[in-house]
């Protein structure tokens, strides 16, 4: 009998041992939050409540392949989800709780893989915990890169241990990585409850509305702000940073604040597509649009000299945050502090292989175009894809079409219908490795109808 | 944490406008799945329709998978959708040991 109950929402919980999983476990089945919670935890014996719906979980890998498409899943999930709907009456919630390790490809799939599974669940959220002092010593591992990958929130736990500029790094190194994740900063994993049960993260309107930077376009330059300078001699200055060197544009605008900055974004792109020329400490940076590469030998504080001709407004653009070199531009009077300051999503993170594509276009699809293109897309390029997340404008289709997938397994259905004068268009985010925007864009833009 | 057999190979490629599961007839496969194969109960079952976009490949296919430590699981793809299993199906498959 086709069930009329409401799905179950379920959240997965990730993070490495240590991260202060068990604290917000413990958080979670003891809040007043009203729901009844089905419990599948992996660490034996933690849970510090009494519940008669704690169930322990011996993670079963079961690896589905055929050389092109290759899908895991958690065996061991199947058994229990099943065996739980039995009981459907008696909780509102599941919860699943992963191993430090875990890859969370195998455990979100399972969700997709069955069909009774996936009409029955609700996979509402991926929360990923991190602890912000100890990522670092983890950071290469893949399944640290996949945790935070795959969330649909993450928790920069233990803000307590670290300074606010090393949180603001990681977070934004976490956002270059997983532009669609909501980021939150916790203490001792302590976070209300409505940020991570029912927080939408396969709901597609929920999950895009995220982050204002999520379709920001990659610029070669990580920080820019505006300063307002009287004719005279400055200073930039740089402490030790992470680069032995630092790309610098210095512009001249014509207003304050943001619409300073963005007025001469563009001509600043442009000066950083051209050579570098390398300026030693005590060499002066000049207004306009050259290419500045500070050389920034580790020793102690480098100064460079600014002679700025008149008293104007004028953008500087860094390729590293300032901050990480503890850079500031200093007058007659002193530090002068700038407007309009803007962290721009990093496209250099060279290091970090995961990375996230947004992609925005109006128009229709055609539907056997886009069947065509993305299953090419996910045979070849499956693994390296860990999420997708999309809302569709398909030709002759009055609804929207919104859509989901892990890996090779994918998930849509019709959305609500398009309101009249709403613009038909499509977004779409890609979170993965290896991903290369030109080629993804360029295929979803054929799959435009006409 | 235990690592099973690879399964039978599936195919699992988007198809835009997939009607939702046919949940009656995916219990009912799960069923005599679960009773010709002699399993415990049904909760070791995967079972899912498939739709295929690659050349060559059957539009519609139902894949019946029983979850186990190596040597129990076993795979199946029959090509047709999962409304249109019968159980005579179902016991060719069980009839067929582990494969196919």
């Amino acid at each position: 009998m086709p069930s009329t109950e409401a799905r179950v929402p379920v959240t997965v919980l990730t993070g490495f041992l240590g991260s202060g999983k068990t604290t917000l476990l413990n958080h979670i089945l003891t809040a007043n939050h009203g729901k009844r919670i089905a419990v599948i935890e992996n660490e034996f014996g933690e849970v510090g409540v009494d519940q008669d719906l704690v169930i322990n979980a011996e993670e079963e890998i079961f690896e589905m392949n055929n050389g092109c498409i290759c899908c895991t899943v958690r065996g061991d999930l199947i058994r229990i989800i099943g065996s739980l709907m039995k009981r459907r009456d008696k909780f509102d919630y599941i919860l699943v709780e992963t191993t430090g390790m875990a890859d969370p490809g195998p455990v979100a799939q399972t969700f997709f893989v069955d069909d009774e599974v996936r009409e029955k669940t609700a996979l509402d959220g991926l929360v990923t915990l991190v602890d912000a002092k100890h990522v670092h010593q983890h950071w290469d591992a893949s399944e640290v890169q996949e945790q935070i990958a795959f969330a649909d929130v993450i928790l920069l736990n233990k803000t307590d241990l670290v300074t606010p500029d090393e949180l603001d790094a990681l977070e934004r190194k976490i956002r270059g990585m997983n532009a669609a994740a909501k980021v939150y900063r916790t203490r001792n994993s302590a976070v209300e409850m409505d940020k991570i049960l029912n927080v939408g993260g396969f709901d597609l309107d929920r999950a895009l509305v995220t982050d204002p930077q999520f379709l920001e376009p990659e610029y070669p330059f990580e920080w820019g702000g505006v300063y307002h300078l009287a004719a005279g001699e400055y200073r930039f200055v740089c402490g030790d940073g992470p680069d032995p060197a630092m790309n610098v544009v210095l512009l001249r605008t014509w207003a304050d604040g943001d619409a300073g900055r963005t007025a001469v974004e563009h001509q600043s792109v442009l000066a950083f597509s051209s050579d570098e020329h390398p300026v030693e400490p005590g060499q002066q940076i000049a207004v306009g649009p050259t290419l500045h590469q500070l050389q920034l030998p580790a020793g102690g504080e480098k100064s460079f000299p600014i002679r700025v001709p008149e008293t104007a407004w004028y953008a500087l653009f860094t390729e590293h945050g300032p901050e990480e070199f503890g850079a500031k531009l200093v007058g007659e009077a002193g530090e002068v502090t700038p407007t309009g300051t803007h962290h721009y999503k990093p496209d250099h993170e060279h290091d970090e292989e995961v990375t996230s594509v947004g992609i925005t276009l109006a128009g229709d699809l055609s539907e056997k175009k886009l069947n065509a293109w993305l299953s090419r897309l996910l045979q070849e390029k499956g693994t390296d894809i860990f999420r997708m997340k999309g809302v569709l404008s398909i030709k002759g289709d009055p609804n929207r079409f919104v859509f989901q997938g892990v890996h090779m397994l994918f998930d849509g259905k019709p959305d609500r219908p398009w309101k009249p004068g709403e613009s038909r268009g499509n977004k779409l985010i890609f979170i993965g490795r290896n991903l290369n925007r030109d080629e993804l864009t360029a295929g979803f833009r054929a799959c435009l109808v006409g | 944490m235990t690592v099973a057999e690879p399964l039978l190979p599936v195919v699992s490629v988007p198809i835009l406008g997939r009607r939702p599961p046919d949940l009656a007839a995916v219990g009912r496969v799960k069923a005599w799945a679960a009773d010709l194969f002699g399993l415990p109960d049904a909760a070791a079952l995967i079972v899912t329709e498939l739709r295929c976009a690659e050349a060559g490949c059957p539009d519609v296919e139902t894949v019946i998978a029983v979850l186990g430590e190596p040597g129990r699981a076993r795979r199946h793809k029959l090509l047709k959708p999962v409304a249109e299993v019968t159980r005579d199906d179902v016991r060719s498959l069980a009839a067929r040991g582990t494969h196919g």
